[in-house]
């Protein structure tokens, strides 16, 4: 299992914290909270993209409601593997944590 | 309820978003623009919400690109990939496409550097486009002549502020000899020249002096060739040649004050040596009166205007010029200020420096040039429409697959454009091969590396892009409107009547153009063995000619003609002043014929009685006396 990179691994967590699924907008709030950094919708889709080639995310359209003029929205779910990618590369995260010493000292 | 009315968001923003397609196509983008934007709006107020949803707007667009040219490259790759698939499979076809754009572009290219070259002529002088040529207009006639008046260059610095610099340059009329310790050989390219010479032109000095090389008289300026012919390991400046005066074999002796730079090629006059124009004064019987006289035409007159002078507008008050100093008689001579620039295509005035090119030309060479590459797009539309079938259930599958027109159209673009790419990068090589020959075809040294620099190859580069664009348009949107349905039946008919009829004149326009230029090289060939053949009035074959400077020889060829006759293979001998075609010598008749005044013009020379047997020359009226 490929060590997903910090911003792929970003959003698969904030996307977990959101139950697994979540439309656009709600995930670049998550997302920014998470990383205290503004995100530009260009570079999350583009991200997303990338996260859906891979075959982490899954994404497909809501139901259209008609509050929303008729339109859907995209909803985005984390895969199996999706999630099985973001715990090996916490633990990985962990794992270095603990090896450096000046981290547990200077606790 | 409008979805206009539903938004709240800048309009024109959310255009901007809908037309990234992938975004608004595969996320929703619009959807979570607004979502948030309308989050803004509620904390921090609509003006805020705006410049938010503005930046954010534009700062997607940049990620949209960086995907849209991943995808791009993406679908390049693969149709390249399948380019080359065809390539391999289709090997005639792809050969004698690959070879007629190699062809053209090939010949293109050639003809692109022969013009290149031509329109380079006198450009290299840092003021050129400010230097002008006095050209003159005789009384009643219409051809300009670029010989003036000697003191013309003089008169027009004095009189016209505007003229910063002006020169006389005047070939020796004769071959001269020039000689330095047991060195001696005869030399062609002896220039007179005015001290502003070296200020006009540049021509750069590798040792001497710009602003005094050419003052004194007897002072000569040598080009670095003749300082290696002369001095192979001397220090030739300061030193002291002799140079012959005309028709004699008195010698002058010339102190070099300076070595030039060999001339460029692509210069409308060259020489070896440049003589003051001074010592001319002391080389004529008359002094220096005899020289500086409007009584007759005989330096070319260069002059550097100041750059904001409009040469119209100086050509304007040549006519008062004139008058004052040659008198009313000046009244129908005209000067006309010919650019530097234009002087090697201007076409050959009477009595260029060296032979010159005609703009005539370069038009010709153009338009062959575009129509030997037009053939080959012609022939490359005609053979891929014509193998067309061949690609039908690919662009079937395609369709079927997902891919819209568009997609197909730039698949076979890409295609045409590898293919004319790649027949670039072998005309590149062809170019370099046969660059040599070329040169010596069109009798011009050109430059040592065709491709030397970078700007050459992209503008070619350029151009085989367009090439592409061109032969690979029609055949692209023809293949990719096949209708699936029908090529997955098999019951594909290619094409409607109105294209049958625009791909058959295509067939007959190509051949038609090619067929138009076989004539004219059957044409211009037949013209040129005319040339060659034609009958000039004498005989030129089996002649050989000896230029003499000696002066025993020349007052009294007989004895060694005597001399001549002996061998018996000289059939004749003759001695004359010019050749048949080398006589410049003109004078002029004035007479009056029944009341009216009348005047010709005419080329004279000297020759002894024998001339007309050797050349073998038929007099049409009159005698030889012995």
């Amino acid at each position: 299992m490929a060590i997903l990179a910090v911003r792929e691994e970003i959003i698969l967590s904030a996307l977990l914290m959101l139950e697994g699924s979540s439309h656009g907008a709600a995930l670049r709030k998550k997302v920014i909270e998470l990383s205290e950094k503004e995100i530009v919708y260009g570079t999350l889709y583009n991200l997303l993209e990338v996260l859906i080639k891979k075959g982490y995310v899954r994404s497909h359209k809501s139901d259209p409601k008609p509050v929303r003029g008729g339109r859907s929205k995209t909803i985005y779910n984390i895969t199996k593997r999706g999630k099985a990618a973001l715990e090996e590369t916490l633990r990985m995260h962990e794992h270095i944590t603990k090896s450096i010493p000046s981290f547990e000292s200077g606790k | 309820m409008t979805a206009k009315k539903f938004y709240h968001s800048p309009g024109l923003a959310r255009r901007l978003l809908s037309q990234m397609s992938v975004y608004s196509e595969k996320h929703s983008i619009i959807e979570d623009f607004e979502e948030t934007f309308l989050e803004i709006q509620n904390s921090e107020g609509s003006f805020r919400a705006k410049c938010w949803y503005w930046s954010n707007t534009l700062k997607s667009t940049v990620g949209y690109l960086k995907l849209i040219v991943s995808w791009r490259f993406t679908m390049i790759m693969n149709h390249l990939k399948i380019a080359y698939r065809n390539f391999i499979r289709q090997k005639l076809f792809s050969f004698i496409n690959i070879a007629s754009l190699t062809v053209g572009i090939t010949c293109g290219m050639l003809i692109l550097f022969f013009i290149r070259y031509e329109l380079s002529y006198d450009r290299y002088h840092e003021d050129a486009q400010d230097i002008y040529r006095a050209v003159r207009e005789h009384q009643g006639e219409s051809t300009w002549y670029n010989s003036s008046e000697h003191p013309l260059a003089d008169s027009l610095k004095q009189d016209f502020p505007e003229v910063l610099k002006a020169t006389r340059v005047k070939r020796n009329d004769e071959v001269g000899v020039v000689e330095y310790s047991s060195k001696r050989f005869y030399e062609e390219k002896i220039y007179f020249v005015d001290q502003d010479f070296l200020e006009i032109f540049t021509f750069s000095l590798l040792a001497g002096n710009v602003s005094t090389a050419l003052v004194d008289p007897f002072s000569v300026l040598i080009t670095q060739a003749m300082a290696d012919k002369y001095f192979s390991n001397e220090e030739p400046l300061g030193k002291v040649i002799q140079i012959n005066e005309w028709y004699s074999e008195k010698k002058q002796n010339y102190e070099i004050k300076g070595i030039l730079q060999n001339i460029p090629e692509n210069s409308h006059f060259a020489f070896d040596f440049l003589l003051s124009y001074n010592s001319l004064y002391s080389l004529k019987r008359g002094g220096r009166d005899s020289v500086e006289t409007w009584s007759y035409f005989e330096p070319k007159t260069y002059i550097k205007l100041a750059s904001f002078v409009n040469p119209k507008d100086l050509e304007g008050k040549f006519p008062a010029f004139l008058r004052k100093y040659k008198g009313e008689e000046a009244a129908s001579e005209r000067i006309h200020l010919q650019p530097l620039t234009d002087i090697h295509l201007g076409g050959n005035l009477r009595f260029e420096l060296e032979t010159n090119s005609d703009m005539r030309i370069i038009y010709m060479f153009s338009a062959i040039a575009f129509f030997i590459v037009f053939i080959a797009c012609l022939n490359y539309i005609n053979l891929s429409v014509a193998r067309s079938t061949k690609r039908a259930i690919e662009v079937g599958v395609r369709k079927v697959v997902g891919a819209n027109k568009r997609q197909l159209i730039r698949q076979f673009l890409t295609e045409s454009v590898a293919f004319s790419i790649l027949a670039l990068l072998i005309s590149f090589i062809l170019v370099d091969l046969v660059w040599k020959s070329f040169g010596s075809l069109i009798g011009r040294e050109l430059m040592s590396n065709p491709f030397g620099n970078l700007g050459m190859v992209l503008v070619f580069l350029g151009i085989a892009v367009i090439i592409g664009f061109f032969s690979g348009s029609y055949p692209a949107f023809f293949i990719s409107s096949f209708q699936p349905i029908q090529i997955i039946k098999g019951t594909l008919r290619i094409g409607s009547r109105n294209s049958a009829l625009f791909r058959n004149s295509l067939v007959v326009v190509q051949f038609a153009v090619s067929i138009i230029l076989i004539i004219c090289t059957i044409m211009i060939q037949n013209q040129l063995s005319y040339i060659r053949n034609r009958n000039l009035g004498f005989d030129k074959d089996q002649i050989i000619t000896v230029y003499t400077l000696d002066g025993n020889l020349k007052r009294n060829p007989e004895p060694f003609k005597k001399e001549l006759i002996e061998y018996p293979n000289i059939l004749g001998v003759t001695s004359s002043l010019d050749l048949p075609t080398t006589i410049r010598r003109t004078s002029s008749l004035e007479w009056i014929d029944k009341g009216e005044e009348r005047k010709s013009e005419f080329y004279f020379t000297f020759v002894d009685s024998d001339y007309f047997n050797v050349y073998d020359m038929e007099i049409l009226e009159g005698r030889i006396d012995q």
